[in-house]
């Protein structure tokens, strides 16, 4: 579903180059819950990023769906976020003077999809997540949780293949945390890839595999988990 | 998209009301003074006969003494040559008319007599000027030689005296004589009123006109305008009046061809050379024909300083742009988050640069919205000052069109900048501190 290979990327200012990612090479299959843990400034939302198309790189070849996007124009970036890629942010990012209902039509507006199948898409979207009732509630009439929850019905209503998720729960207590988490599973249970930055090491270990990255570079740990659950090792799964 | 994009508009208008009020203010009040001036100008620079503007002539012949020998020579035609050139057949139609101020007597005793211009003039004068009537028809040639006293009326003066009726047969008394009323003429102001930029260049049309065949025989005197004799010593009398060398008469022709136009200025040209022969016209040839358009220009009806005045007028415009340019960045800082989301789900550059230019757009129509009433109240302001602008402060269909054309215009070159630099964003840019 998701390759990189090699992918660097780095920021130059005048006096200074900094490695944001280096020569990060991962792969992650169709149907995976895949987390990516590290510490800050270790270059997840960097990596998040550019998995989904909201950031270049330097250098090094990006795969998605069978597709190199490595050199995508910015209007094809864009449809293929639309259409493949949904996004689960730590601050919800829901539009605050749309209504629910609005907040989750946009990507289907990017995507020219007719009113009626918009209307049965949001519909759907909002019923899955538990909001069906609170369709015409501003984004500030809800609790964190919910307005999370709304995010999620946002990147479901599109059906993307891939999901992408950076610190989903971040904001949230553990019991709403603990609510989204499940759906998230759901999702994916329902077949859709997701790959999620956390710093939560719970939230991490309901994942079917971790990616730890450390100054840029990539380091799977599926192997090593069960050792970590029974001996846990702050280097690997705290910021 | 466009109803979606509208109605995102609104909200984010709502959101920041004070912003978006001084952005449609600064619009208002730049649209405002534009119009305003705009509307006065637009007037002024108007061809008053577009279907034969180019067909029309009016003609300068220097009749002037040899001293001062610098300056134009008169506009105005004398008696004597009006009479002499009259005879030329070479003009499809041709008139010779002025302007005067005569006493009207209505025959209902309620009406008390009341003054009102007059225009003596040939009788092609309506055909010329492609004057419609509302009732009956200009005098007869042969109404015009038997100094017949006839009369073609305004439909003002018909509503005044006839309320409106069909009048054709009915007598007026005009400067003491009775005439019999012809034609009545529609509604018809030409503007600028281009036959007679000396008395009242945009006001309304004179009341009634009378055949030019009875000057002779009734002294009235033009009004308006200048009369300039160029003699040393002028004669005795009214006869003594129009055998002078004295310039105060207008003459139009219909030239319809070139072939027609080069052969009236030569036949000028003859005919000035003929009356040198005679003693007349001391300086060298100096005839010049104008059509409708050169003699606006010629004659300076939109003079240089309201052309700066424009100039002016858009320069205010710019800054108020300017401006709008300020409030429009301040806006899209704040909303670089909600570009950020949108661009992260599916919106395209050129997607949300044509969102916000709908929402500069709605800006722009809603500036043009109250920048079209303040205009008014700047025309009606200029109506107060001035009374004879009365014709130039209208505002027509035209220009309401050019009003609202000109607010989003101007609102979307001020969203230019603002907008590219919203979409110049990297969509991750403001996702993380959203």
């Amino acid at each position: 579903m998701l390759t990189l290979k090699n992918v660097s990327k780095s920021f130059r200012t005048d006096l200074v180059e900094t490695h944001a990612l280096r020569s990060l090479n991962l792969t992650v299959d169709e149907g995976e819950f895949v987390a990516v843990t590290g510490p800050s400034g270790s270059g997840k939302t960097t990596f998040l990023n550019i998995a989904g198309l909201l950031e270049t790189f330097s250098s090094g070849e990006l795969h998605l769906d069978n597709m190199d996007v490595s050199n995508m124009s910015d209007r094809q970036r864009s449809i293929i976020r639309n259409q493949k890629i949904g996004f689960i942010f730590q601050g919800f990012n829901l539009i605050p003077d749309l209504n629910l209902y609005e907040n989750v039509e946009v990507p289907l507006r990017y995507r020219g999809i007719k009113k009626a199948e918009r209307k049965q898409r949001i519909e759907h979207a909002l019923e899955s997540v538990g909001l069906i009732g609170r369709m015409k509630h501003l984004p500030s009439q809800l609790s964190g949780g919910q307005q999370q929850r709304v995010a999620i019905a946002r990147a479901l209503s599109g059906e993307p293949k891939l999901l992408l998720a950076d610190e989903p729960t971040g904001n949230l207590d553990s019991l709403m945390a603990r609510q989204v988490i499940e759906l998230m599973e759901n999702i994916n249970h329902d077949g859709t890839t997701i790959v999620m930055v956390t710093h939560d090491a719970e939230l991490a270990n309901r994942a079917h595999r971790n990616i730890h990255i450390m100054d840029g570079e990539a380091v799977d740990i599926e192997k090593v988990l069960p050792v970590l659950e029974t001996q846990p090792s702050a280097d690997f799964v705290s910021a | 998209m466009l109803t979606y994009n509208i109605h995102l508009a609104w909200l984010s208008i709502k959101r920041t009301p004070v912003l978006s009020a001084l952005m449609v203010a600064a619009i208002a009040i730049g649209i405002a003074i534009c119009m305003t001036i705009l509307t006065v100008y637009k007037v002024m620079a108007n061809d008053p006969i577009p279907q034969k503007s180019d067909t029309i002539f009016t003609q300068t012949i220097d009749l002037r003494s040899a001293n001062p020998a610098t300056g134009n020579g008169p506009d105005l035609m004398s008696y004597q040559d009006a009479q002499n050139l009259l005879k030329s057949d070479i003009p499809t139609l041709k008139s010779v008319h002025y302007q005067t101020v005569a006493i009207i007597k209505p025959d209902d005793k309620d009406i008390r007599p009341f003054r009102s211009r007059v225009r003596p003039a040939t009788g092609d004068f309506f055909s010329l000027f492609d004057a419609p009537f509302l009732f009956g028809s200009r005098w007869s040639a042969d109404d015009e030689n038997n100094l017949q006293q006839v009369t073609v009326i305004s439909n003002a003066l018909n509503l005044k005296l006839f309320g409106g009726q069909n009048s054709i047969g009915q007598q007026i008394e005009i400067a003491g004589r009775f005439f019999k009323v012809v034609g009545v003429l529609d509604k018809w102001i030409p503007t600028p009123r281009f036959f007679e930029l000396d008395g009242g260049v945009f006001s309304e049309t004179e009341g009634a006109f009378i055949p030019f065949s009875l000057v002779p025989s009734i002294e009235l005197r033009k009004s308006g305008g200048s009369t300039v004799c160029h003699v040393s010593e002028v004669k005795e009398g009214w006869q003594g009046f129009l055998s002078d060398e004295c310039t105060w008469l207008h003459m139009w022709v219909q030239l319809d061809s070139k072939e027609q136009q080069s052969r009236w200025k030569e036949h000028l040209d003859n005919y000035v050379e003929q009356q040198k022969a005679l003693g007349r016209f001391p300086r060298e040839l100096n005839n010049h024909i104008h059509n409708v358009m050169q003699w606006l220009e010629f004659k300076q009806v939109v003079s240089n300083d309201y052309i700066m005045l424009l100039g002016l007028a858009f320069m205010f415009l710019g800054v108020c742009l300017f401006n709008t340019i300020g409030l429009m960045l301040s806006q899209s800082l704040r909303r670089r988050g909600e570009v950020s989301v949108r661009r992260a789900l599916g919106g395209s550059k050129l997607t949300l640069f044509y969102q916000h230019m709908v929402e500069a757009s709605v800006i722009g129509l809603t500036g043009g919205i109250f920048g079209l009433l303040l205009a008014q109240a700047g025309l009606a302001g200029v109506r107060i000052l001035y009374q004879d602008f009365e014709v130039l402060t209208r505002m027509n269909g035209q220009m309401v069109a050019i009003t609202f054309g000109l607010s989003v215009l101007s609102s979307l070159l001020a969203g230019l900048f603002p907008t590219w630099r919203a979409c110049q964003l990297a969509p991750a840019q403001y996702l993380k501190t959203q």
